[in-house]
């Protein structure tokens, strides 16, 4: 799991995935909730420009989760299972 | 065979009576024949095998020198030329069941004898060495001497008669965490409809897939000035340069590619694509931004939410479960990140 | 024509029956028994030649029409199998030898089959080629299966649950549901279910009976062997066939949900609520059996489906596939429950088997997953490849286990 190995490292990094459930199963530190399996922060159903910005957003979201202090065992995440158009 | 297995002893300063507590720091040294334990271990070894030597080492002393003390014990060992070697067993003992693991797996890599120690699971030795060593599963005290020796010289004899080794409920060892296929009986189906009907009866049923155990990793400390950063990109999802010039596999990949992002507002499909087989490419390949969002990141860069986006983008093709390959795979970037001063990562999967 | 325990297949007239279809470029037909020192590979299904003596109709949506099936007189054709072969370049495929380490670790290689190899039309689609071969197995079953029709059969076995009405009755008895999780999306990933890919489906009851008949039917092309259910398995399902075989005994068998795998979490989230929903409250089990198809993110649609169930009460048992390192290090599954205690493994499916030369082969010059030629040397494959000796429904002796 490269999250892991990255942080082990002392740089925080958070993992965009569709499949959080799994993230969560192999302990990574920072989980960002993407949008769909094949396109984690793409939106291919949405017009160019609202993927974009929804693109912006996630990944925002992420970001901020990296200059955020995590406690060991408490795992935060952004995102939830829908879809934010 | 006729001749007897020639077994060496690995133990603590404790059973090597050379004292408690307070000799734990003694260097390892190695004595012929069986000492305290050991006694037990000759008796049990009866006409099939001998203690030829015992190599005694203070668990302080392996604990703060490991790489120092292995050194010395391989020196000790080697002259002899054993068939087997039994460590311990160490019971609940933290600092000497490191030491047991550490001997019996070098030992085994080093010099290719056969080995086997003894631990209570929650032994932190057990960890650090469960693939690659047979650990006995003991008791939390040496109360049960008897009974974790007897079991070790019995796994130790099979392996030096290079007998085929069971299952770790049968032969009495903590899981490696290695499995294999085997034929059963019954078909599945018939063995999940037996444990299901056992299950709702409140009887014990059969579980053949445990969860798996992951180790946690402190979290990093988190970026303190998001404007003055520099992050980096890196996915798993495949995405390589078109053509795929490093040849990356696509699937389950050994290797990763180091791609430059310099001069680069935006990913576009004419350059990059995705060639990960275990996902419909469709998507990514229309507009590889949905996978690696360099244009947002190029965008922040901008306008200073982030401060620069770190030109190189690292991919591989990642399926969760091939742990070894991606443990690998992870350290080499993480170096290579650690070395460019990367102060935040982004990592995306599919 | 059946004379005995022996099935004779005109090859010329099922040729010809199978040619019709213009979609091919040529088909060859080829007989194999068990023991016979040849290796088949391309294999893309199997099926069980089967046809409807009254009561309705066979493999429905593609032979039959769209009427219910389940009910009435199946004659069967046990011992015989219909391969369907070609070659689906960038696809998937599975090789089948019928002697050997590799014959003694699926079911199939014990049967007698009619191979189907075909060509496909040069410039036509993977998918419409797909539907073509799909189709020729299904005729080709039937076709066979038809010689039985005036015959009196070997054995008869009766199949029938009472609708759910009469089985409320209380008989001390556990109630049993079989949770199907199928996998169905794009064209090369279907499985049909009476002719349709209905892909976004919500989970819905289905009566055991139905598969028997070919109510379901896999297109599922695009997946390794050991990662989806074939046709023959589909059909002859051991969950379904141990559960009718206690049922009345040992446990109330109160029917099958069928529910798809998704592709977003919030798809799988509400997939398994409605399927335990039904399980539960339409149902009225007490214990439920899921199996799966497919790798990977399926195991959350499990894992999410167990968790359902176990929250409303219902106890569950599963069947999965470990998907390891061929050396068998790993994580088994990427996903996990803490309430999935009580699961069923059918091996590894990354282990390598070393398959010996053969002296023929059938089935095609190149393969479509890329092991090269020439394909009577001894190989070395994953187990996956071989159809049926990884079974998601467990129709299989090979397990995974602890060493």
């Amino acid at each position: 799991m490269l999250e892991k190995e990255i942080e082990r490292v002392g740089i925080p990094a958070v993992l965009i995935t569709a499949l959080t459930p799994v993230a969560k199963m192999f302990g990574a530190n920072r989980i960002a909730q993407g949008i769909g399996i094949t396109n984690p922060v793409g939106n291919p159903k949405a017009s160019p420009d609202e993927e974009k910005a929804s693109r912006k957003r996630l990944v925002t979201a992420a970001l901020q989760l990296l200059t955020e202090k995590i406690e060991e065992g408490i795992l935060p995440t952004v995102g939830s299972n829908k879809i934010d158009l | 065979m006729a001749q007897k297995v020639r077994v060496i002893h690995y133990i603590n300063q404790f059973f090597g009576q050379v004292g408690g507590e307070e000799k734990a720091d003694i260097a390892p040294f190695s004595k012929e024949g069986p000492i305290g334990p050991g006694m037990l271990l000759r008796h049990l070894l009866g006409e099939k095998g001998e203690v030829i030597a015992t190599i005694v080492c203070g668990d302080t002393y392996f604990a703060n020198n490991i790489e120092k003390a292995k050194k010395e014990v391989l020196q000790l060992l080697a002259p002899h030329k054993p068939d087997l070697i039994l460590a311990g067993p160490a019971f609940n003992a933290g600092r000497y069941g490191i030491a047991c693991g550490e001997v019996c797996k070098l030992a085994k890599e080093e010099l290719g004898i056969e080995t086997v120690t003894g631990m209570y699971p929650e032994n932190p030795g057990v960890e650090l060495c469960r693939r690659e060593v047979y650990i006995i599963e003991t008791g939390s005290s040496a109360r049960n001497m008897t009974e974790a020796m007897a079991k070790m010289v019995q796994l130790g004899f099979k392996l030096a008669f290079k007998e085929t080794i069971g299952q770790p409920q049968k032969e009495g060892f903590l899981p490696r965490g290695i499995r294999r296929n085997t034929i059963s009986e019954d078909f599945g189906s018939e063995r999940a409809i037996r444990a299901l009907l056992a299950k709702i009866k409140g009887e014990p049923f059969s579980n053949e897939i445990k969860p798996p155990l992951f180790d946690q990793v402190r979290p990093a400390p988190p970026i303190k000035d998001l404007s003055h950063s520099i992050i980096a990109l890196v996915t798993e999802g495949g995405l390589v340069p078109k053509g795929n010039p490093d040849h990356i596999e696509s699937a389950r990949a050994t290797r990763y590619g180091v791609y430059s992002l310099e001069g680069l507002d935006r990913l576009d499909k004419e350059r990059f694509e995705s060639i990960h087989m275990g996902y419909d490419t469709t998507f990514v390949n229309e507009d590889p931004n949905r996978l690696v969002p360099v244009d947002v990141m190029r965008e922040m860069e901008q306008e200073g939410v982030i401060g620069a986006l770190h030109p190189y983008l690292y991919t591989t093709t990642g399926v969760a479960t091939f742990v070894e390959n991606s443990k690998k795979i992870g350290r080499d970037i993480a170096k290579t990140l650690k070395e460019a001063e990367v102060s935040g990562v982004i990592l995306t999967s599919t | 024509m059946i004379q005995g325990q022996t099935l004779f297949v005109n090859l010329k007239e099922l040729r010809e029956i199978i040619a019709e279809d213009p979609r091919f470029s040529k088909v060859e037909i080829e007989i194999v028994h068990p023991g016979d020192n040849v290796r088949v590979i391309n294999v893309l299904d199997v099926i069980e030649p089967r046809i409807k003596v009254e009561g309705g109709e066979i493999f429905p949506g593609w032979i039959g029409g769209t009427g219910i099936v389940g009910m009435g007189k199946t004659n069967v054709l046990k011992g015989v199998g219909v391969v369907e072969v070609g070659l689906m370049k960038g696809s998937q495929c599975g090789i089948l030898d019928m002697k050997g380490p590799g014959s003694t670790l699926t079911y199939y290689s014990s049967l007698h089959h009619i191979v189907l190899i075909t060509d496909p039309k040069p410039g036509i689609d993977q998918a419409e080629y797909s539907y073509a071969l799909k189709m020729a197995g299904l005729k080709a079953a039937t076709y066979l299966a038809k010689a039985s029709v005036s015959i009196e059969p070997d054995e008869l076995k009766v199949y029938e649950i009472p609708p759910l009405s009469r089985s409320s009755i209380k008989t001390g008895l556990p109630r049993i549901a079989y949770l199907y999780i199928t996998e169905c999306h794009e064209p090369l990933k279907e499985p049909f279910i009476y002719g349709d890919n209905p892909r976004r489906f919500f989970p819905t009851i289905f009566h055991p009976n139905e598969f028997m008949d070919g109510a379901m039917v896999s297109c599922l092309y695009d997946y390794s062997p050991g990662l989806k259910n074939f046709t023959y398995s589909i059909m002859n399902n051991p969950v379904i066939e141990g559960l009718y075989e206690r049922h009345g005994r040992e446990l109330i068998f109160v029917g099958v949900v069928v529910a798809n795998t998704h592709l977003n979490l919030e798809e799988k989230k509400r997939s398994a609520s409605m399927a335990a929903k039904l399980i539960r409250f339409v149902l009225g089990a007490d214990g439920v059996l899921i199996t799966k198809e497919g790798g990977g993110h399926p195991d959350i649609d499990l894992m999410e489906c167990c968790e359902q169930c176990e929250l409303l009460g219902i106890k569950s048992s599963l069947i999965n596939c470990e998907m390891l390192s061929p050396d068998g290090t790993g994580n088994s599954m990427v996903a996990f429950s803490k309430f999935a205690n009580c699961i069923i493994s059918v091996g590894n499916i990354e282990e390598m088997v070393d398959l010996p030369p053969v002296e023929r082969v059938i089935g095609g010059k190149e393969m479509a997953i890329g092991i090269k030629g020439p394909f009577d040397r001894p190989m070395r494959i994953p187990i996956r490849l071989i159809p049926n000796a990884i079974s998601h429904v467990g129709f299989t002796h090979v397990r995974g286990e602890e060493f």
